[in-house]
């Protein structure tokens, strides 16, 4: 009974332990990150001789959906950026190496300037698509996902940089395109810790001692595919941003797709008992943890 | 050469195997989404089956425009040979 009790009490404490932490940091992790950016790319953005003239809804679209980080420069100028990404150190970027030429899926998850991570893999020469809902880019105006693509192509061929493709996860074909990009060589990043509406089917994985619902479709592509998967973290310091790369893991058909979840997720646990500050809510993460399944 | 008869034929079959239902109304014109009521995970795992017992490989701007079943008829013959 003892022991029943203290089970209990540790699954209900854990997570609100977590939350509290965060809670409590994540307004002054914003502050100094708006600082950061306002301090790096000061108010140019407005005057700046607009490379692609033709794109800006695909500037709003992009300023909207990442506006703390401002994302959008990168359409609109990628000199913008180049003081913020040239900011970043890293640690363990040698095991990216082998992937200019071999496919790897990063999981990025929502945790510290993850925004920033394509751009500066991108900047490096990696080829890098990433997953995102066909919608993102529509909340501001009607631009499709094969518009921005144009447009970071352009971007790229003119800075001489890796290709940076978004991947429509509402597409019938999203996981066939993934496994087909990734047989070329680059990087795939997601960030599987939210579940939205984009999500065919889910499993549940334990995490923190509760039970979260995990994309089936992730484990489905990493065991017919079998691309190592890395884990990475760009995350936020007062100093500067600093880049961890985790050594990559490989599965194999003999794999099944709940161990692949739980391998995957337990990543996510593992940063998130470490960095819990980082971790960006970009979704409503206590409908997840508590009223999930 | 393969028949486009003979080719439905083998997909009706999988698709009897992944989403176990009735599939005698499927034609050509059936539409993949619509019609069949197929998902993202469905359509990698038949898209990696064709692949396997055709002994071809999608390219990516095969899957632009494939809507139906007759288009993914077409796109598996372009990829068999003559």
């Amino acid at each position: 009974m003892r022991h029943f009790c203290a089970s209990l009490l540790c699954r209900l404490l854990t997570p609100l332990w977590c939350w509290r932490i965060i809670n409590k940091r994540q307004e002054e992790r914003r502050r100094q990150l708006i600082g950061f950016v306002k301090q790096n790319l000061p108010d140019k953005l407005n005057r700046i001789e607009r490379i692609i003239s033709d794109n800006q809804k695909c500037v709003a679209a992009f300023s909207h959906i990442s506006t703390e980080l401002l994302i959008g420069g990168l359409l609109r100028d990628g000199r913008l950026l180049n003081n913020l990404v040239e900011n970043i150190t890293s640690a363990n970027s040698d095991y990216l190496e082998h992937y200019r030429s071999s496919g790897c899926i990063g999981l990025s998850f929502h945790f510290g300037l993850f925004h920033l991570l394509p751009i500066y893999l991108i900047r490096q020469g990696f080829d890098v698509f990433v997953l995102v809902r066909g919608d993102a880019f529509n909340a501001v105006g009607p631009v499709t996902v094969e518009q921005v693509n144009s447009a970071t192509t352009a971007i790229s061929r003119q800075q001489n940089w890796g290709r940076l493709v978004f991947l429509d996860s509402f597409n019938l074909f999203s996981l066939v395109q993934m496994a087909k990009k990734l047989k070329k060589g680059g990087i795939l990043l997601i960030h599987p810790d939210t579940i939205r509406s984009s999500s065919q089917l889910v499993e549940p994985v334990t995490i923190l001692q509760t039970r979260w619902s995990a994309h089936v479709g992730i484990a489905k592509l990493i065991k017919a595919t079998q691309f190592p998967v890395l884990s990475f973290m760009l995350s936020w310091t007062q100093e500067r941003p600093h880049l961890i790369v985790e050594s990559p893991t490989t599965y194999c058909r003999d794999n099944s797709e709940s161990e692949i979840l739980q391998g995957i997720y337990q990543l996510l646990e593992k940063r998130l008992r470490n960095n819990p500050d980082q971790w960006i809510q970009a979704d409503f993460y206590p409908q997840l943890i508590f009223e999930e399944l | 050469m393969i028949s486009n008869h003979e080719i439905l034929d083998k997909l009706v079959n999988l698709l009897q195997e992944k989403i176990k239902l009735d599939l005698t109304e499927i034609g050509p014109e059936s539409l993949i989404r619509e019609d069949i009521g197929l998902n993202s995970l469905t359509v990698f795992e038949l898209v990696l089956e064709i692949e396997h017992i055709f002994k071809i490989e999608f390219v990516e701007e095969d899957l632009l425009d494939i809507h139906t079943v007759g288009d993914v008829i077409a796109a598996i013959k372009r990829h068999l040979p003559e």
